[in-house]
Formats: C-alpha cells, sequence, structure tokens
C-alpha cells in the first residue's frame, strides 16, 4: 500500500478522457480543476462520475471537484501508478459510500415506470375519498368523512407530484436546480405515496442501510474492514 | 465490536471537531481522523460527509491555488457549525457517560 515513491508526479499534459455524462462544461472543469490528470486518475473518475449521473448537475461538479483533488492527493501520497482500488474500492462502491455519506438518494433502477403505479394510487385515492365522504354525508358518519379526507390527504400530494415530473419513469433526479441543500429538498418530499423517495432517509450517515439498493453488496465488501457507510 | 457500526453515528461530529482544529481539505480531513485513530474510516465517507455538512450551511469552503498538483478546496467551521459540534458534542458525552455507566463494570 505504502508507495516509497512519494513525490509528486502527476502528469498534467495527460489529457482525461471521461465520457460526457454531465455535459462537456462539467467535464472540462473536473479535468482541469482537480488535476485528476493521470490515465488511471481519470479512469477511476469517470467510473465514479458515470456511477452519480443522476445527481443535478451542479453538485455532480462539485462533487466530481472533490473526488478528482481526493484521487490526486493519493496519487501525491501512494505514487502516480497506485491502485486506486485496492485502496479506495471499485468506483461503483466509492460512488456509493459518498453518495450514502452525501445524503443522496439511492441510484435509480431500471423498473417499471413508476408513474403508472403512482397515477393508479392516485385514482383509487379519490376515488375511495369520493365513496367515503358520500357516505359520511349520507349516512352521517364522522367516520367515514373522516376515513374520506384522509384518502384525500393521500391521492392530492401524488397527483400535484406527477403534474410536476416530467417524465414517468426516466432516471430521477434531486430536485436542487441550484445545488442547493439536497437533503432538505428531500425531506420536503418525504410525505405520502413516493415509496421510492419517501423511505429513504435523506441523511445517510447511521442510516446508510435504508438507503442502498440497486447496487452490488459484494462490491462493498472487497475493501476489507475499512469503514464505510453502507451495510 | 464492529467499530465501523459505532462510526456511523458518529462521523458527523468527528469531522466537525477535526475542522474545529485548522481548516481543512478533504484529504487532510481524512488524515486529520486517521491520525485521531480512527483508521477505518472511508475515503468516500468522509468526502461525502463533508459534501453533506457543506450543503447543510455548516460549512463554508474556499479554493486555495497550489503550484503543485490541484487547487485545494478547504472546509472551514462557520457559526452554525460551530453551534452544531457543540451540540453533538454534549449529546456524545452524554451517551458516552451513559454507555460508561451501563458497560463500566463490564
Amino acid at each position: 500500500m505504502n508507495s516509497e515513491d512519494d513525490d509528486m508526479t502527476v502528469n498534467a499534459e495527460t489529457p482525461t478522457r471521461t465520457p460526457t455524462r454531465a455535459g462537456p462544461e462539467a467535464d472540462a472543469k473536473a479535468a482541469t480543476d482537480t488535476g485528476a490528470t493521470s490515465d488511471l486518475q481519470a479512469r477511476y473518475l469517470a467510473g465514479v462520475r458515470a456511477e452519480l449521473a443522476d445527481l443535478p448537475p451542479n453538485e455532480l461538479t462539485e462533487m466530481l471537484d472533490d473526488v478528482g483533488a481526493h484521487l490526486s492527493d493519493l496519487a501525491a501520497e501512494l505514487g502516480p501508478d497506485a491502485d486506486l482500488t485496492a485502496r479506495l474500492g471499485t468506483p461503483a462502491a466509492y460512488a456509493a459510500e459518498l453518495r450514502a455519506a452525501a445524503g443522496y438518494p439511492a441510484a435509480p433502477v431500471s423498473r417499471a415506470p413508476a408513474g403508472s403505479s403512482m397515477a393508479g394510487l392516485a385514482l383509487a385515492g379519490l376515488v375511495a375519498a369520493t365513496v367515503f365522504v358520500t357516505a359520511g354525508v349520507v349516512g352521517r358518519s364522522p367516520g367515514f368523512l373522516l376515513l374520506g379526507l384522509f384518502a384525500l390527504l393521500l391521492a392530492v400530494p401524488v397527483l400535484t407530484r406527477e403534474d410536476r415530473r416530467p417524465g414517468g419513469g426516466g432516471p430521477r433526479r434531486c430536485r436542487t436546480a441550484a445545488g442547493g441543500p439536497v437533503r432538505h429538498r428531500h425531506r420536503a418530499g418525504v410525505g405520502v405515496g413516493r415509496p421510492a423517495l419517501a423511505t429513504r432517509p435523506p441523511v445517510a450517515v447511521g442510516r446508510g442501510a435504508a438507503q442502498r439498493r440497486g447496487g452490488d453488496p459484494g462490491l462493498l465488501r472487497d475493501r476489507g474492514g475499512r469503514f464505510r457507510v453502507d451495510p | 465490536v464492529d467499530t465501523s457500526q459505532l462510526l456511523k453515528g458518529v462521523l458527523d461530529l468527528a469531522v466537525l471537531a477535526v475542522l474545529e482544529h485548522a481548516d481543512g481539505y478533504g484529504y487532510e480531513v481524512v488524515r486529520g481522523l486517521r491520525t485521531a485513530g480512527l483508521e477505518e474510516v472511508g475515503d468516500a465517507s468522509v468526502y461525502g460527509t463533508l459534501r453533506r455538512l457543506y450543503n447543510a450551511g455548516l460549512l463554508t469552503s474556499y479554493v486555495v491555488p497550489s503550484d503543485e498538483g490541484p487547487h485545494r478546496k478547504y472546509y472551514s467551521l462557520n457559526a452554525p457549525g460551530r453551534e452544531r459540534l457543540r451540540d453533538t458534542a454534549k449529546t456524545w458525552r452524554t451517551f458516552a457517560s451513559t454507555m460508561q455507566n451501563l458497560v463500566g463494570a463490564a
């Protein structure tokens, strides 16, 4: 692990080859600002970027900026040819750990479009609300009336949220337009009717367990003994 | 007990405490934690935690140009961060002393 070669030999000439997932600006910024300029670093960084592609562009840029600096610092300490994966785990594992600790929502996984089931839930809620309220009014039963209101409460947020989402089943994004506090938005989003996001704790450390899904848990165990936020 | 399990709950506090000593860039914080004896802390967990604390408004950051290698993004505790540190440290002390009382005889 400890290389004798600890002089700073980050090659500034080597161009980075990172696939553009977050737009060319972000890429250029990551390449020039982070100094993650060796091939190994660039490849690792690209791997992490691919795993975090669902983050808002600003947040992604900032985070990758930090990651790039991290890789450079490691290269300075361990030598430019150091095996980053031995030290940090795979890019996927690194990204998962980062995601959990940063409180980002778990990576999107392909699944049945959420839109249809959500719409169904909302519709069922509205129907139930109508039925219960009618029954409550007709039968002068406050219990039914309450049930109806409850169903309405359940259905309306789902409906309004559906309106704001452009494409039902696409990759989920954190809703921070300007790279603002991601956690708060998601906390605000915790409500009825959106299980995928709502059940996820917005802040990861110590509560990471529920956040992980989709990734390969096996990867996380590769780094024997090292602390990670995920289970 | 797996120390990493215990670490999960206190990493925020540990990071805030390191930054109270001195501003630091990501890798400095990692090293600070390791030097303090938290050797099991994962690099990415520290970077993610810094980012989250920053997004929560508890840290500020500034960039220092560097001749060799990349620029340095330093993180620094701000007033809310210090307050959070104090609060969390208090909670920690209470918790630690409770646990100590509980397991002290073991």
